[in-house]
This record gives C-alpha cells, structure tokens and sequence, in this order.
C-alpha cells in the first residue's frame, strides 16, 4: 500500500489514544459548546475521520483530497459567518454545561444498556463505533442548539457516517465528491442564516437624567464659640449681627 | 442506451429551467411581472409536459430540426431521461411551481423568489429524471434531497425572522437517512453474490425501510413545517413542502417497485402504519393548542401528512390511489390556506392570533380562505379534503376501527384549534384594525374558494389526474 500524507496521518490516528483523542475530542464539542472550539473540533475529527479510513481502506488520494477540501471549505464557511456576525453564537441559550452534561451521559448510557449491535459492512468495530459515536454527538449538538451556527456544526459532525459510508462502500460510484458539495451547501446555509440572523432589540433601558440644578450646599456650620457675656453695643448689633448675637443655648433654640 | 435521434428535448427543458432562473433573477426589481409571467410559463410546460405522448418521441420542428423526446442527456456518469413514469410527476412540480408563483404575484415574499423556485424546482425535475448513475439513482437520490434542501434554506429564511427553527430542520430528515440509504445500496450490491442468502435482503429492506421513513419525516421528525408555517414566509413552506414531499413518495414507491423485498421483509407495514397515525394524532393534538396561525396551518397539515403516511402502510395499486388522491387534496387545501395567510400576513405583518383579532371583518374573503383550507387538511365536511379523509378512513375502519377512531378525534381537535381561530377572527374587538381587503386580493381569495368548494362537491373530478399519475406510483 503507497503511503500518503493522509494515510500517514490517519496510521497516527488509528491507534488506541487517536481514536479515543478524537471520540473525547467529539464529547467535548458538546460540553464546551463554544463555537470557537466546537468548529475546529469538528473539523479536526472529520478529517482525521477521513484519513483513519485512507490508511485502513486506500479509498484513492482523490477522494480523500475531496473529503479534506469539502470539509475545511464548509469550516472555512462556518468560520467566516461566526466571525463576522459573533452575537448570533450566543443569542439563543442551549442550557448550562451541566445540562449538557447529563444529555450526553444519557446517550453513552442508552447506549451501552440498549447496545443495538450496529456494525457497518467493511468498517472495523472500532471505526463503527467511532464514527457513529461522531455522529450522535452532531446530532446532540442540532438537539440543543437554536442557533443556525452550531446547527451547522451539528451537521458537519452528522455528515461523517456518510461521509464514511459513501466513500468506502460504494467507491466507483465518486459518491464521495456529491457528498462533498452536499457537505459544503448544508454548510452555505448555515452559514447564510447566521448572518442573517437578527438580534432582537432590548428594550431601552430607564436611565434617570443627572439633575440639572445642583442643591445648594448648606452653609458651613459657625465655629463654636463661648458665649459672650457682654452686652452687645447698638453699633454691633446694627453691624451685624443678630447671629452673633443670638446664639442658641437651649435644643429647642439649636432646633430651629 | 437510445441512440439520439435529434436534439434532446431535456437539453431543451433543463435550459428552460435555467433561462427562467437568470431572467427572473435579473429582472427581479419588476417582480410582479417576473413571478406573473413566471407561473404563466411554468403552467404552460406543466399542460405540455403533462400531455406528452411518448409514444411518438420524435417532433419534427417547422425549421425542420427534430426534437428526441426520450434522448438520455448524459452528465458526468449521470444519466437523465424522461420516461412515461415521471413525465407526470415533472408535470406536478411544474404545477406547484406555477401555483406558487401565481400566489407570490399577489403577495409578495421576496425579490429572488421567483429566480430560487426555479432553481429548485430544476433541481427536483432532475432528480426526478435521474435513471442512471454509477450506483442506483434510488440510493444516490437522498444526497440530492440534501442539496435541495440546502438551497430551500434561501427561500425560507425570512428577513423579520429572528429564529430558524424550520428551515434548519427540513435539513435533518435527508441527512439522517442518506447513510442508510447508502449502506442498504451496498447490501443490495450483495444480492447477486449471494442470492439465496435471505439475511442480505433483510438487511438492505430495514435499511431503506428506516431511510424512507427518515424522509417521510413523521412524528417526532415532524416539527420541521409547522416551525416554517410560523417563521417564514406560507408561499414558500407551501413550495417547498409539497415539492419535497411528493418526490419522497415517488421515491418510495419507486423503491417499493425495484426492490419488493423492501416491504415483504421488513417491518415496512408496522412502522408506516404505527408513525403514520402518532403523526396524524399529535397533528391534530399540537393543532388544538397553537396560537399562531402558521403554526396551527403547519399542524393540519402534520395531521393530513400522518394520514398519506399510514395510506403507504400496504404499498399497491389501491393504496396509492389513495396516497394520489390525499396528496392532490392537500395541494388544493394548502394552496387555499397560503392564499389567506399571504393577504393576512402583508396587510397585519403578523400572524400571531391575537394581532388577528377582528381581521374577519375587515378581510372575509381571506379570512375564509384561511379556515376553509386549513380545515380541508384536517378533513372537515364540505371542504376539499372531506373526500380523501373519508375515503382513508373507510379504508381504516375495515381493518381495524380504534386506529381510525383515534384519527377522527385528534381531527377534532385540530378542528377547535380553527373554530378557536374564527371567533377570533371574526369575533367583537376593540381594537380597530385599520387594514382593508383589496378588490384583487378577494377576487384571488373568492377565486380560491371557489375551487376548493367545487373539488368539494365534486371530487371525481380528479381521477384523471390520479389515474394518470398511479402510472408513475404504480
């Protein structure tokens, strides 16, 4: 078998900690949620998907050229819309980690209790196992998501089975290329409806305006003085000073 | 393979498609004129096509050029043909596509609606068309159904929209089942290998039995068109949902012809008629409780939809009638509904229930539209689809009555959710609505109507149609 940079690729991958790097790198899309890990993750686990099956089936460079350039032109789309239209990523929420959680020990769990037994023809237990695992993970990730951007996601991670499946099983046919522009047009869309997405207008909220009178300042408390027993002259009096000379003595006086 | 004997006539239709998608995107600043013109030549093609005698496939032209009727066109190891047996169907869509256009010249949903419509319904006609391909076109024809639902997305986004819940689903149903698709094509490559080995057959029938249901998209697949009905524009749900789903059933009954084993060695039987009527039932169940009119529109349809579903339970001649007749009865009852709710939707901006208070009043002959259609769907007495529910239900009622039964009260229930619409439509209100019904606009809705009530009162006025199209099914 002639080694290609994919197969080669794929040999590193089809191993014990490959396939269990890309199952755990598929869970954490889920958990983690954020587009900007959940594109590359998804991404990352079709083509490396794509170059397990060039190393164990030789399905031929071109196809495998294909699936790689299908599936980094439907990132590239994906990536383009979330960059530039970000706000529709958060506008819908998908629940907290924890929920996404509990959705996803579920599905590992009614899976490993029902244990339906798939098998796809020509394909390893392990890559079934991997690739269906690939796919239940996009489809959780359609399930809880609102938002055409992690849809698209979803659904790039939901295309791999057949991605897969039509790349090995029917290999003369050059399925592989249809499903490519499918993969690519699903992605268009997605990708269309981000940025068409509208962020719904908050209501404005009820600032009160800054007062446009200041309040006077109360006026600087006079120095304590002892009180004079003097007689106040007319003169001062006329001066000035009834304050002065009327200093208050009792709470009442204070009070007022 | 047929030599070519002149021009082929599908090069000649496939351009056609295409000139119609580029004039009507160009001249889409003029769109009454374009969507007009659009559903008058698309109405014109749809006769033609329909009346093709293929028995004489060749036209000699006055320039004295012949046209091959029955030419293959060959693209890259795809092999398109026309045949007796989609002669009709492509006749169908063109139809739909006339009858959308037709409503979009009325009341406008968006500037490149015409040019997409034609686009897609090209994209269906070869799909329809398709009879070679390096593997079988059955098993190749899911991934088609992808990319055009893809290219629906542009059709039912809609600018106010702020969530896309509908479009986004209508992407899931084809993308679910094409892997099975493809794997049941790989078993079915087996057969001769090994033909007397009955495991490889029931292999390759649960597969494509499980494909075909992914695509019927019944309950819980279902939500994709009433979330539609709600957020997008009703022409478009109205195209789309009908082109899709009639090339499904073709697709199913061309599978249930090639590959008999499909529906003897599978649970086909069981799973068509237990999901048909969850489908029919949650239809009229969700329909009592919605509060948009999309949304109620979108769940009689759900209702009618589960009722074709369990029509497909037992694949023959008879059957197929019914699937025909049911189908031809919910084009007429849809196309009503969107009639109303286009005129409701451009005069109010809302199809919510309550921004409908009191329109009936101000806009009746839209207003009746809306519930005459939309409670055809849902089989009520003296509307379109009163026939063909009826008929299923007989049919039903034969084998076993509780089933039937149960479809008749869930179409109750979708049946107060329209009784809940019409006192609100037509009920005292407050709040004065400042709208009016045009004189073209109730000419189109009495148009409507009319129609309607005729198939009605007269549904053998459709076994023409039916009969011609079994062909195709059958």
């Amino acid at each position: 078998m002639t080694m290609t940079p994919f197969s080669i690729v794929g040999l590193l991958l089809a191993t014990g900690p490959g396939i269990l790097l890309l199952a755990t790198l598929a869970a954490s899309i889920v958990l983690v949620w954020d587009w900007r890990w959940a594109l590359p993750g998804a991404v990352v686990v079709a083509l490396g998907l794509s170059s397990i099956q060039a190393a164990l089936h030789a399905p031929g460079v071109l196809v495998t050229f294909s699936q790689w350039l299908a599936v980094s032109v439907a990132g590239v789309l994906l990536g383009l819309a979330g960059r530039l239209h970000p706000a529709a990523a958060h506008l819908h929420p998908n629940g907290n980690w924890l929920t996404r959680l509990i959705a996803l020990l579920f599905v590992i769990g009614a899976w490993w209790v029902l244990d339906p037994g798939v098998s796809l023809p020509l394909f390893t237990q392990v890559e079934t196992d991997l690739i269906l695992w690939a796919g239940l993970c996009g489809l959780l990730l359609v399930s809880l998501s609102a938002t055409p951007l992690h849809t698209g996601i979803g659904l790039l991670l939901l295309t791999t089975p057949l991605q897969a499946t039509s790349a090995i099983l029917l290999p003369g046919a050059g399925l592989a290329v249809v499903t490519g522009i499918a993969q690519i047009l699903v992605a268009l869309g997605c990708a269309y409806l981000t940025l068409a997405q509208q962020i719904p207008q908050r209501a404005p909220r009820l600032v009160a305006p800054l007062p446009a009178v200041t309040m006077e300042t109360p006026p600087l408390r006079p120095a304590r003085r002892f009180p004079s027993l003097r007689r106040p002259t007319p003169a001062a009096l006329r001066a000035g000073g009834a304050e002065s000379t009327h200093e208050a003595h009792t709470p009442v006086e204070r009070g007022a | 393979m047929n030599q070519t004997a002149g021009l082929p006539f599908l090069a000649l239709l496939l351009g056609f498609y295409a000139l119609a998608a580029v004039t009507s995107y160009l001249l889409r600043a003029h769109r009454r004129w374009v969507a007009l013109s659009g559903a008058a030549a698309a109405l014109l093609a749809a006769a033609w096509v329909w009346s093709l005698d293929l028995s004489l496939p060749l036209w000699v032209l006055p320039t004295g050029w012949t046209v091959d009727l029955e030419a293959p066109l060959m693209l890259v190891g795809y092999t398109l043909q026309l045949q007796a047996h989609n002669a009709p169907v492509i006749a169908i869509y063109l139809l739909i596509t006339a009858l959308s256009l037709l409503i979009d010249t009325q009341h406008h949903a968006d500037d490149a609606f015409p040019a997409l419509a034609w686009l897609i319904a090209g994209g269906y006609t070869m799909l329809a068309l398709l009879t070679g391909a390096p593997a079988s076109p059955l098993i190749v024809a899911p991934l088609l159904l992808i990319m055009l639902s893809a290219l629906g997305v542009y059709l039912l986004h809609h600018e106010h929209a702020t969530t896309f819940h509908g479009a986004l689903r209508t992407l899931l149903p084809p993308v679910l089942a094409a892997p099975l698709f493809l794997i049941g094509g790989w078993w079915i490559e087996q057969i001769p290998l090994s033909p007397q080995d009955l495991s490889i057959t029931q292999h390759a029938g649960a597969l494509l039995t499980l494909g075909v249901l992914l695509l019927l998209a019944p309950f819980p697949l279902h939500a994709a068109w009433p979330a539609a009905g709600e957020e997008s524009p009703p022409v478009a749900v109205l195209f789309l949902s009908l082109l899709y789903q009639l090339s499904v059933l073709y697709l199913a009954a061309q599978i249930a012809n090639a590959y008999p084993f499909v529906h003897r060695q599978s649970d086909w039987s069981l799973w068509m008629s237990s999901l048909g009527l969850v489908t029919a039932i949650w239809g009229g169940v969700a329909a009592l409780g919605a509060i948009h009119t999309g949304r109620l529109w979108g769940y009689a349809a759900v209702h009618d939809w589960g009722l074709i579903v369990l029509a497909l339970a037992t694949p023959g001649v008879r059957s197929w009638t019914l699937v025909l007749f049911l189908f031809a009865l919910r084009t007429i009852s849809m196309t009503t509904t969107v009639v109303g709710l286009s005129a409701l939707v451009r005069q109010t901006g809302t199809l919510d229930m309550t921004g409908l208070r009191g329109i009936g009043l101000r806009m009746p002959w839209s207003s009746t539209t809306v519930l005459l259609g939309g409670l055809g769907l849902v089989g009520f007495p003296l509307t379109a689809g009163f026939a063909g529910h009826w008929a299923a239900l007989q049919a039903l009622a034969i084998v076993d009555w509780r089933p039937a039964m149960a479809i008749v009260v869930a179409s109750v229930g979708a049946m107060l959710g329209f009784v809940r619409l019409t006192r609100l439509m037509f009920g005292a209100h407050d709040n004065r609505i400042l709208v009016h019904e045009s004189a073209l606009s109730a000419s189109v809705a009495a148009g409507a109507l009319v129609i309607t009530l005729l198939i009605a009162t007269t549904p053998q006025m459709l076994s023409d149609l039916v009969t011609r199209a079994l062909a195709a099914f059958s």
